[in-house]
């Protein structure tokens, strides 16, 4: 179990470094891809949901680490989003392109929700502009990410 | 998942629920109250958006928590307690904090090892004595126990961090006593420090020396032991005044200021005195929610943190206290529940450990915050703002959670 808790380490730690050091550079117009996002929907269809929300909830502060104010918040946004993604592939036999895709869609979105929600929350703007301008297009390029990851590592995304 | 485990969400204790949500609004409120003046800075501002996050964040923990089977959560037991205590000793080289090292500051994200050794203290433990092979009338299983709880609470203590070690090290105990030991035991580890702290005042002492006394001749055991006991006591008790006297003057300013006894009136002493002015004009109905001048005034240091009871006190009253500390009450309560009916040794242990630390750091900080006990900086569960402290509350209301849904399961 210990090695098993020290690769994921490994994994997240490579992953945050990507995200923190690679990401920013892939930056359209404030709209960026998040990568740990994907990495929890590969720990929630391989380990389920303890695995997911624990390990969204230490990527999310370590994430935090980078980030200027409001500490907590990727934690929250992440280990909900965990929750999320183990609880849609909770049932599902096999995990397919378009499966992986859609559990990564509705992640995305719910984390971004989340994050962007109150990260903008005294922002002078509504919700529809929010949802419109920061949260469906940081959730599809996240998707772009995913697809990328999976014809890639195809055999990562299957239930251990 | 819980349903594959024979376990079903129904079963899970909706008081211990209600106690924690009634606990943490009443703890927002009084973070609002505080840092919603025009004299707060913008940072101290956002503290009440930052307690929501975090204790929704919390709050997924706490579900997490809930989910684990009990197999990962022994499985996990001393590689945490290892990594707890490798932590502990790193911060005291990399830690940063004001005069002391007590945190990793990782840019805002400020990490205090502490929090971590408190859990991982109190799994090990349940893990070491939940095993079939101890048996706690061999000095060497003692031992181990005693030792399992005096490294993390050593380290702690030279960070310093005298509130945490207090906490950590009261741990020992009742788990020990809830293991099987015998109360006994217990009594000689106790009376001793209980005979220290009287022998200042004749009468206390004699008090104490009564007390244990009337203990020794219940306990029924044979006459030597008796006898050797009560020399020891009174040994101690004879001795500790003439010790004190012969320490110089800054060696016993220094110990008094190390327990809190001695307070600085510019510094703790002022706290207390806030703090004391702050209950004592709450009244019984209390000024009412964000209007306690004490607060708004900002007299009261540190209220959104370690003397938030204060507020509570000045806002709400007599009333707003006494709910305060019922919903503890009962929360601790059904908590034992739980442990007097869990079946699995390791879980029952789980929770009398668990009821240990909220319950010390509420007797601790409400002690501290009316004036009899030392300050010691420790936060009172759920109300006082911080992540770290928050997050390991949640915890360990999900570690009891976790026991009440497996109680009947060995």
């Amino acid at each position: 179990m210990a090695k098993r808790v020290l690769k994921y380490l490994l994994t997240f730690s490579i992953f945050l470094l990507v995200q923190v050091g690679f990401v920013p550079l892939l930056t359209i117009y404030e709209v960026a891809p998040d990568l740990l996002v994907v990495g929890l929907v590969l720990s929630a269809i391989r380990h389920g949901a303890i695995a997911a929300i624990v390990t969204g909830f230490l990527a999310g502060l370590a994430q935090d680490a980078f980030a200027t104010h409001l500490y907590g918040l990727q934690a929250l946004a992440k280990a909900v989003a965990g929750f999320v993604a183990a609880y849609l592939a909770r049932d599902k036999l096999k995990f397919g392109l378009q499966v992986t895709l859609g559990i990564t869609l509705a992640t995305a979105l719910v984390h971004n929700l989340i994050r962007d929600g109150i990260y903008y929350f005294d922002a002078d703007f509504s919700l529809l502009h929010l949802i419109v301008r920061y949260v469906i297009p940081n959730s599809l390029y996240t998707l772009v990410l995913a697809a990328i990851a999976h014809l890639l590592f195809a055999k990562s995304f299957e239930r251990k | 998942m819980l349903a594959r485990a024979n376990i079903s969400w129904k079963d899970i204790d909706k008081v211990i629920i209600v106690c924690v949500l009634l606990l943490v609004t009443v703890g927002l409120m009084a973070i609002y109250s505080t840092t919603n003046s025009p004299t707060t800075s913008a940072a101290i501002r956002h503290s009440f958006a930052k307690q929501i996050i975090w204790f929704l964040a919390g709050a997924m923990l706490a579900s997490a928590v809930v989910l684990t089977p009990v197999k990962y959560l022994k499985g996990v037991a001393y590689s945490l307690y290892g990594v707890s205590v490798v932590l502990l000793i790193l911060v005291l080289f990399v830690g940063g904090g004001k005069g002391v090292h007590r945190w990793f500051i990782l840019g805002p994200v400020h990490f205090q090892p502490a929090e971590v050794a408190k859990i991982a203290t109190l799994l090990a433990l349940a893990r070491y004595l939940s095993d079939e092979a101890r048996d706690l009338r061999s000095l060497k299983d003692i031992g181990v126990c005693f030792a399992m709880v005096l490294v993390p609470t050593a380290l702690i203590l030279k960070e310093p961090d005298l509130g945490t070690a207090i906490v950590v090290a009261s741990l020992l105990l009742p788990v020990l006593f809830w293991a099987g030991l015998s109360p006994f035991i217990v009594f000689l580890v106790v009376s001793p420090i209980i005979t220290l702290l009287s022998a200042f005042n004749v009468y206390t002492f004699g008090a104490a020396m009564i007390l244990i006394i009337v203990v020794l001749l219940l306990s029924k055991r044979k006459l030597p032991v008796l006898l050797a006991v009560l020399v020891l006591n009174v040994g101690v008790g004879a001795l500790t005044p003439s010790l004190w006297n012969r320490l110089k003057d800054y060696q016993k300013t220094r110990i008094l200021t190390f327990v809190g006894l001695q307070q600085d009136p510019r510094g703790t002493g002022y706290q207390v005195a806030q703090s004391q002015v702050a209950i004592g004009s709450g009244g019984f109905w209390g000024k009412g929610w964000a209007r306690g001048t004490q607060t708004k005034l900002r007299f009261l240091p540190e209220q959104h943190t370690d003397f938030i009871f204060s507020v509570v006190g000045e806002e709400l009253g007599f009333w707003g206290v006494t709910l305060v500390l019922l919903t503890f009450f009962v929360l601790l309560w059904r908590a034992l529940g739980i442990a007097v009916s869990a079946k699995n040794k390791f879980l029952t242990l789980m929770v009398v450990g668990c009821v240990t630390l909220i319950g010390v750091h509420v007797i601790v900080n409400t002690g501290m915050t009316v004036g009899i006990m030392p300050v010691t900086g420790i936060p009172l569960p759920f109300l006082s703002y911080g992540g770290s402290s928050l997050w390991t509350n949640m915890t360990l209301v999900g570690l009891i959670l976790n026991a009440g849904l497996r109680r009947f399961q060995y």
